[in-house]
């Protein structure tokens, strides 16, 4: 569904990527984590063609990007960071732009609103930040669109609005769907996210499924000090030593994303290791 | 499932005249209301301050000079949205093409301003010289020797389009503060202009090649009879080209800079 090969981008002479390929498939939720200022937003805008490639090619759908055809943006929705909304109310502003997504679902964009408890008759631009944010996203999610991109959009929810996040979101992807969350709050993101890609410096750290992950990779507590050693990664914690192992005993864990991902930051021959 | 138009569609043309009312159309109301406001003054003033011959054509002035600052100002703002990344974002992911946008820019700053622009003039100034006439003191009369004035009216009207076409462009072209750059590059452009014929043109040219006025290039032979000159149909069409090229020259570039924008 998203192809990239290749990607050479830069802001001037900075550069955020040097040849980064990626395919993202339908009919899942990736999870895209990295640090700061790693080339996080800058992909997601690649994909959505806000921004060109300097060099290399990204597809999506068989469309490239950055000639912004009508039917490509119907069929592409990013959710920035920071974000813009107009001044008008949330029923208005589905009259206004709803006709431009030809799948885009009235019903289904009221039913988010109200779970998200967002009021139709206040002006969007009079809201807080996170009352914007789900109106926006219960829009994205409606939008019929294919491929969704979400930069952060958990910043800004409180704990309520996180998991109505998770719950909604975990009900709107299907096989059709791609959706790519961009984000460095990994736990937010735990039971929804379905693959793993690390960018680091522009590059692919990590592109791991959970399934592959659970099946490799053994996430628990531990005291005992041997094992800890021979982690691949561990870390103190008042409830003993946080492990990850190889699941060499073939056994199931909660994949700890926080833990995972700082195995791949700081050990990532270890973590990559143990999938070879 | 039907195959989406990808190069000009009206009915996303008109979604996006929708959602532009919808997202500026209080501030165009209320810029509308605040030249309504500058024109009434302006007559207000005039019109206190003076006993005697009102020159009806003073009002001429008065109209064109709102209409360049309001249609400059108002073209300006055509992209305003793509000077900041949020807007930026919102605008460029709308699901409609670069032509289209480029056409809803054009009709809000250079159709419906112009025409709204045009309503309010005349009201007003129907309502003031209707108001001055009711003053004995006050004797509104047409100049009885203007015989610039249909030229001034022209070129004034003329141009005007490829003005608010270059302040739309500039709105497309430069991240902030549009308007002053805008003015300031096209100040630069033609004194630029003025300065490379003045100095580099003229100069390197035989004594007996020149430029004339209304006739455009001419040989001339030892005596100052022409020899050769355009033929008059060619300057016709020189003429024609270099007043109404301006704006959709201007157009063309705004398009393809806003196919081009990167956020």
């Amino acid at each position: 569904m998203i192809d990239i090969q290749e990607l050479h981008f830069g802001y001037g002479r900075g550069k955020v990527f040097d040849g980064l390929s990626l395919q993202l498939k339908a009919g899942h939720i990736y999870g895209l984590l990295g640090k700061n200022g790693t080339g996080k937003s800058t992909l997601l805008r690649n994909i959505a063609g806000l921004l060109f490639p300097d060099g290399g090619s990204v597809r999506v759908m068989d469309y490239i990007p950055g000639k912004r055809q009508p039917a490509f943006l119907s069929e592409v929705f990013l959710v920035p960071e920071e974000f813009y909304v107009p001044p008008v109310r949330a029923s208005r502003f589905m009259d206004i732009h709803a006709p431009f997504y030809p799948r885009f679902d009235k019903e289904r964009f009221t039913r988010y609103l109200l779970e998200f408890e967002i009021p139709m008759d206040r002006s969007l631009q009079q809201m807080s930040y996170g009352q914007k944010k789900k109106a926006l996203i219960s829009f994205a999610l409606a939008s019929g669109a294919k491929v969704i991109l979400m930069d952060e959009p958990t910043n800004g929810l409180d704990i309520i609005s996180k998991s109505q996040f998770r719950k909604v979101l975990a009900a709107t992807a299907d096989e059709n769907k791609c959706i790519v969350i961009s984000t460095h709050q990994v736990k937010d993101l735990e039971n929804l996210i379905d693959r793993i890609t690390v960018i680091d410096a522009g590059k692919i750290l990590f592109d791991q499924t959970m399934d592959a992950i659970q099946s490799k990779l053994s996430f628990r507590i531990s005291f005992d000090a041997e094992e800890a050693r021979g982690a691949i990664y561990s870390e103190n914690s008042l409830k003993g030593n946080a492990l990850v192992v190889r699941n060499t005993p073939g056994e199931e864990s909660k994949v700890d994303l926080e833990l995972l991902y700082k195995a791949i930051i700081l050990n990532r021959p270890g973590v990559l290791s143990a999938f070879n | 499932m039907t195959v989406m138009q990808n190069t000009f569609s009206f009915y996303r043309l008109g979604l996006l005249i929708r959602k532009q009312w919808a997202d500026q159309g209080r501030l165009y109301l209320l810029s509308l209301g605040a030249i309504a406001g500058l024109l009434a003054i302006t007559f207000f003033l005039w019109g206190i301050t003076k006993e005697g011959t009102v020159w009806i054509e003073v009002s001429y002035i008065f109209f064109f000079i709102g209409l360049y600052i309001g249609g400059a100002l108002f073209a300006g703002r055509t992209f305003s949205d793509l000077a900041q990344p949020t807007t930026g974002m919102h605008y460029l992911a709308i699901p409609a093409t670069a032509a289209e946008k480029l056409v809803c820019g054009i009709l809000y700053s250079q159709v419906i301003f112009n025409v709204a622009y045009l309503v309010i003039f005349y009201l007003i100034r129907t309502t003031a010289f209707g108001i001055m006439s009711m003053y004995p003191s006050i004797h509104l009369q047409h100049m009885p020797y203007a015989p610039n004035m249909p030229d001034f009216i022209l070129g004034f009207s003329v141009a005007y389009p490829a003005v608010q076409a270059l302040y739309l462009l500039g709105s497309v072209y430069f991240k902030r503060f549009s308007f002053v750059k805008t003015t300031l590059w096209s100040a630069l452009v033609l004194v630029a202009f003025f300065f490379f014929f003045r100095y580099v043109v003229f100069p390197i040219l035989p004594e007996r090649i020149g430029f004339v006025a209304g006739d455009g290039f001419r040989v001339f032979d030892e005596n100052g009879g022409y020899v050769y000159s355009f033929p008059k149909g060619l300057l016709e069409v020189l003429k024609f080209v270099f007043e109404y090229i301006w704006a959709p020259l201007f157009w063309v570039v705004a398009y393809f800079r806003l196919k081009e924008k990167e956020i």
